[in-house]
């Protein structure tokens, strides 16, 4: 075989650029992904790196996302799967019966009950309910986003609601307590 | 408050706003050069294990099928020689040829090994037309002819004896584009000959335009 010759091929890899159209889309979109993420996660220390995660990913797809028009929606969907992939691969989040002694301004968000009721729902009804009523969303939307059928979405947000309906009198009446 | 209202509420509670980070900019694209550090090491160790392992076991599975035909089987060019200069034969078709894309001896360098599994001579013509095929669709590979890549020892156009082999070489490149967003081509298959012809072994990874060769025949001594 005459053996040929192509151009050099660099053994160092090539330093990553971004372009500046994604440095500004970071600047100006992370916090309220953080919150989003926060809000649906409810650990602002999860939230941080699904966060990062997904930025890290649109970043690598940056000029397809942009030709398609959809980074932020690319990003979501990314949050949202990988929130549901982790929490497929560990425990859900454990509840106590009892919440920690603490003062009440240590427990950080308002209605504090309601947070801790949407900490018990599983994974993928506290997304619906996060994408519903967070990103108001409609049905057929949050089926796009996660992946499923609208008659799945459907279910989960009937028994999520249900799940917290149930719960909420107590809840209410423990608030009007305090 | 119905319990829409409340939940609306809750979740649009300012409190729940983390604080933005500093060095927002700097931090994604930190992680992001670790990323492609990971996939180009990943990359790196799969063409290792499978320049180890695979082609030399794919390479051996030919030499045994040809050993069976009669006929001079390595699929290193220089065993499959032949002194004469062979008319041109009818063209070969897809259901008689099996490939196999190897790693050349240099960086960005792959050798497209066709080999006549029919039970008469053909001739493979031109250049080889590429394919990747995933998931059930191809896409179309960009080539650039190159007309003397690899072929000056070779007979051409190439026609090839059952059993023997035609090669073709494939070149690619990281230095275009400095090297950013490079294309993965896995999967790749020759569209040249009607239905695809599956080229097994190597995934081509490039920036430049893949430069391919023309089909020839090794003979011996030029």
């Amino acid at each position: 075989m005459q053996p040929f010759r192509v151009e050099e091929c660099p053994v160092v890899v090539p330093r990553w650029e971004a372009p500046p159209a994604f440095d500004d889309y970071v600047r100006s979109r992370h916090a309220a992904l953080l919150r989003f993420a926060h809000v649906l996660c409810g650990d602002p220390h999860l939230a941080g790196d699904l966060v990062q995660d997904a930025l890290e990913r649109t970043g690598l797809a940056w000029a397809r996302l942009v030709a398609q028009d959809d980074p932020e929606g690319y990003v979501r969907r990314t949050i949202v799967n990988r929130y549901l992939g982790i929490w497929r691969r560990r425990r859900r989040e454990r509840i106590v019966p009892s919440p920690p002694e603490s003062s009440y301004e240590d427990v950080g968000p308002r209605d504090t009950w309601l947070w801790q009721l949407l900490s018990t729902l599983p994974r993928q009804q506290r997304a619906v309910v996060v994408l519903r009523f967070y990103e108001d969303l409609t049905m057929a939307e949050i089926a796009d986003v996660l992946g499923c059928s609208l008659g799945t979405v459907k279910s989960n947000s009937s028994r999520a609601l249900a799940k917290l309906r149930d719960a909420l009198p107590e809840q209410l009446n423990l608030a009007e307590r305090r | 408050m119905s319990l829409d209202e409340v939940l609306r509420a809750e979740l649009h509670d300012p409190q729940l706003a983390l604080p933005p980070w500093p060095d927002a900019v700097d931090r994604v694209k930190a992680g992001i050069r670790r990323r492609r550090r990971r996939r180009i090491v990943c990359q790196g160790a799969g063409l290792a294990v499978m320049v180890t392992i695979a082609i030399p076991l794919a390479l051996r599975a030919t030499d045994a099928g040809a050993a069976q035909s009669g006929t001079s089987g390595s699929p290193t060019p220089s065993a499959s020689v032949s002194p004469t200069v062979r008319a041109t034969a009818a063209d070969c078709g897809s259901e008689n040829l099996s490939a196999i894309l190897m790693p050349g001896t240099n960086a960005g360098e792959f050798l497209l090994t066709a080999t006549n599994t029919g039970a008469v001579r053909c001739t493979l013509l031109g250049s080889p037309d590429l394919i990747t095929v995933s998931a059930g669709s191809a896409q179309v590979v960009p080539v650039v002819e190159s007309p003397a890549l690899g072929a000056a020892n070779g007979e051409m156009p190439a026609t090839i004896d059952p059993g023997e082999h035609a090669y073709a070489t494939i070149g690619t490149s990281l230095t275009c584009h400095g090297g950013l967003n490079p294309a993965t081509y896995a999967n790749v298959a020759i569209a040249q000959f009607g239905a695809p012809v599956p080229a097994t072994g190597s995934t081509l990874v490039t920036t430049c335009p893949v430069r391919v060769g023309p089909w020839y025949r090794l003979v011996q001594g030029g």
